[in-house]
């Protein structure tokens, strides 16, 4: 391996918060877990489905120029 | 899942599969934090025909009956693609013999053991299982005492050793 690599100290403490984050959601039940997934996989078939949106100087959601995912 | 393991252990109780076990993303995820997967591996023994043959008719016969349909590699059972997943070496056909027994939501099902997952995941060795296997020695969720004859048995000490190296880990006790 090469030499070791000095990361600054915001990206450290951002790295240990993501660990302490992982370490809280490996200690659920696993049921919890599954429904965080199953949370997860309901929000990936809503991103394929849904029309791309963006908004207008307004404020105001506009349809996408982008064609439709939808089938 | 939970009506999703409803259909499989209806499927044992049928006599479609002599029994299945969990495997996977979704047993890491008991393991260990939720792990983002597209669907739940189920390694089954196959039910081998009166000739001997070794085929999935059955089952995909029985599932078309139910309305859940093959969607590339994977059956979809009630909102969970399921990949069916033949038990086809020495080391799965352990991880199934010695899977835990659990609960969930109420409903009996079987996950393999955290040493046979990441046995599993050295002998498979694609990038996506030597991430994986570092998360479970990142949080200690392996006992790599427990993992090592294990790894001997089927003879993938040396692969094991030459992750570690890999990944420049120095274990405690193995």
């Amino acid at each position: 391996m090469g030499e070791p690599i000095s990361l600054p100290p915001e990206v450290v403490e951002l790295l240990a918060r993501h660990a302490e984050y992982r370490r809280r959601q490996a200690r659920l039940s696993f049921e919890e877990k599954i429904a965080i997934l199953e949370r997860m996989r309901e929000l990936k078939a809503w991103r394929r489905n849904e029309t791309p949106t963006r908004a207008s100087s307004s404020g105001v959601l506009q349809q996408s120029v982008l064609p439709s995912r939808k089938h | 899942m939970k009506e999703t393991l409803q259909v499989l252990n209806q499927m044992v109780a049928d006599g479609v599969i002599d029994g299945y076990v969990i495997g996977g993303a979704i047993a890491a995820t008991y393991y260990l934090e939720p792990i983002d997967t597209n669907d739940l591996d189920v390694f089954f023994h196959v039910a081998v025909s009166p000739s001997g043959l070794i085929t999935l008719s059955p089952l995909y016969e029985y599932l078309h009956k139910l309305g859940y349909e093959p969607q590339d590699e994977t059956i979809e059972i009630v909102g969970w693609p399921v990949q069916f997943l033949p038990i086809f070496n020495p080391l799965l056909e352990e991880a199934y013999e010695q899977a835990e027994a659990i609960t969930f939501h109420g409903v009996s099902t079987r996950i393999m053991q955290v040493e046979h997952l990441v046995a599993i995941m050295v002998q498979t060795g694609r990038p996506r299982d030597y991430a994986r296997i570092l998360r479970f020695l990142e949080a200690e969720a392996v006992d790599v005492a427990a993992l090592a004859p294990i790894l001997a048995k089927h003879g993938l000490s040396e692969r094991w050793q030459e992750f570690l190296r890999r990944f420049d880990i120095k274990l405690q006790k193995e």
